[in-house]
């Protein structure tokens, strides 16, 4: 599991998340809205299943292959237990339910990819923090670069990239919630009156292959004084 | 005697004739002019797909407006008729939905119903009757554990389960009046409630923020040009919506909405929101609203009698461009930076303007 020291710190910060997330999404909904309630839990599964991971620092390992697979089994673990428990208080039909489980797979996946590898250039503790910030940040693009999308109406990809880069807006679509139409997003983030679309789900899968590659890229050991072995 | 019966006809004549026309002649024949440029310029930009910006809310629009132009289009007029319905009709989902995506399910739904019921083919009738089954669906009520009680009881909104909002209730209830929903439907009484949440009238909106000039704001609580205020597109969907829910002319409600409008009325602008976004949107609701309520004229609170298929005509033929299309170059909110969508609003406003 994810070391000892630094994870008490993700949890709170994950909570506190979360409690501003489910604000955010179900604010002005009653408190049963399911879909909004399911969003929740899978962003939420999503990065605790990141954070609580087996971590890899090593990535010259004798058997290279494993920490790929073991993150991949991990996330499918992570993926079968959201799924499990949006669809026990959201109460989603199979076909959402098996839907946000790929999709907390893949987010997992992409987070622990990233953490691992960020893991060899700042540590564990330093890693958690930033995965943490990252996600916190990816899910606010919306409503930072709503006002910059709105200058360029006309250029759907831009509007898209910005839809895009959320992790909520990979989890949405796969559960049919136009979450940025909620009262909250639609108010604050601005973007409900142009015209954007949700990624598919080829979408979000290649954009997880495309990271967890970049991330190896990235990660790989340029100065191994500098890898930290905590 | 004689004498002064003939003068009297001689001067009241033209103001009898002008309050009897609906439309100056002279108008009239620009307006048609307009409206051929316009599904001219809409014809060329038609897609391979036979879509119109890859949308099937803007491809039942345009079709629309081809098919209740005053040439009265159909599907025997070619293909440029029939692609944009094999368009809608390959976006049938197995919910009933007639969309290109998850979002805007209500609306694009909604618009392709009545463009499907305009084209008039039996052929259509199991899409219509299960979209129609969709879009009733899709009302908030007990059904989703919704009271009476609950600002959201008896709305539409944009097809999951958001939120619903006056703007997707007006489309929903033109498309469940296309398609012959029985007027004893449970549905429209639902709405109503809905519908009189979302009007500042105190009297019968029991929201704690409800203003009293009438008009309507886009949701319970909430508008999205500040406040809860009322403003033009919405309160002209509003008054559709009343209308189509059944309720008389005269009911306090409907002449409510219709003061706010009297009180407010311009086509410079789509007064209440500001650097004129959905212009275009207000203009074709404009044209619903005043067609539906049935007066040749308006007369404004300050006494002033205005002819709305005149001044609507005028001001759109002021706007149309060179190559026959409109745009609303103001603002782009509401997807009004797009040629296609407003043409075609455009030319469904002018087509009521024309229609008798």
């Amino acid at each position: 599991m994810g070391h000892r020291g630094e994870w008490p710190a993700c949890l709170a910060v994950t909570l506190a998340l979360a409690a501003t997330g489910g604000f955010a999404v179900t604010a002005g909904e009653p408190p049963s809205a399911p879909p909004a309630l399911a969003l929740t839990v899978g962003a939420l599964c999503s990065l605790l299943g990141a954070l609580l991971a087996p971590r890899h620092p090593q990535p010259s390992t004798p058997h290279r292959a494993s920490p790929a697979l073991s993150r991949l089994c991990w996330s499918a673990l992570v993926g079968v237990t959201g799924a499990a428990a949006a669809a026990l208080l959201a109460a989603l039909p199979p076909r959402n339910a098996l839907s946000l489980g790929a999709g907390i797979t893949l987010l997992t996946l992409a987070l622990t990819t990233a953490a691992d590898a960020l893991g060899r250039r700042f540590g564990a503790s330093g890693a958690a923090a930033l995965v943490t910030a990252l996600f916190v940040t990816a899910c606010a693009t919306p409503l930072f670069l709503g006002p910059l999308a709105e200058l360029f109406p006309e250029r759907r990809w831009l509007l898209n990239a910005v839809v895009w880069v959320s992790p909520l807006s990979h989890l949405a679509p796969l559960l049919d919630f136009d979450y940025l139409r909620t009262p909250w997003f639609y108010e604050h983030a601005r973007l409900g009156g142009y015209r954007f679309g949700y990624p598919p789900l080829t979408a979000t899968a290649a954009a997880v292959a495309a990271l967890a590659a970049s991330c190896h890229w990235a990660a790989r050991p340029v100065h191994p004084e500098r890898i930290d072995h905590s | 005697m004689k004498r002064t019966l003939a003068l009297a006809l001689l001067i009241a004549g033209p103001a009898v004739l002008a309050a009897e026309t609906p439309m100056d002649p002279v108008l009239r024949e620009r307006a048609s002019r307009a409206i051929d440029a316009g599904l001219h310029y809409l014809r060329y930009q038609q897609s391979e797909n036979g879509s119109w910006s890859d949308s099937v809310g803007i491809t039942g629009l345009a079709l629309r407006a081809f098919l209740e132009s005053p040439r009265r289009y159909d599907e025997t007029d070619g293909a440029f008729i029939t692609r944009p319905v094999e368009f809608m009709l390959r976006h049938v989902n197995d919910d009933g939905s007639i969309s290109e995506s998850m979002q805007n399910r209500s609306y694009n739904t909604a618009v392709a119903v009545v463009a499907l019921k305009a084209t008039g083919n039996p052929r259509h009738d199991s899409v219509i009757r299960n979209a129609q089954a969709f879009l009733k669906g899709l009302q908030i009520d007990e059904g989703e554990g919704y009271t009476p009680e609950h600002r959201y009881y008896g709305g539409v909104g944009y097809g999951g389960d958001e939120r619903p909002d006056m703007s997707n209730q007006y489309m929903a209830l033109e498309a469940l009046r296309a398609s012959k929903l029985a007027e004893d439907d449970p549905v429209w009484e639902r709405a109503l409630v809905f519908i009189s949440r979302s009007q500042n009238r105190s009297e019968s909106n029991d929201q704690s923020w409800a203003g009293n000039d009438g008009g309507f704001t886009y949701m319970p609580g909430y508008s999205p040009h500040g406040g809860t205020g009322s403003y033009g597109g919405i309160t002209h969907a509003g008054l559709i919506s009343l209308l189509f829910a059944g309720v008389d002319r005269n009911d306090p409600r409907v002449q409510a909405a219709y003061d706010w409008i009297r009180a407010n009325y311009t086509l410079e602008d789509n007064p209440g929101a500001g650097e004129k976004q959905g212009l275009f949107y207000y203009y074709a609701a404009f044209a619903k609203s005043m067609k539906a309520f049935g007066e040749v004229e308006v007369t404004d609170t300050s006494g002033a009698r205005h002819n709305w298929r005149n001044d609507l005509a005028a001001k759109l033929i002021s706007l149309q461009d060179a190559d026959g299309s409109w745009v609303n170059e103001f603002s782009p909110r509401w997807w009004e930076g797009n040629p296609h969508l407003c043409t075609a609003r455009a030319v469904i406003a002018l087509n009521l303007a024309l229609a008798d």
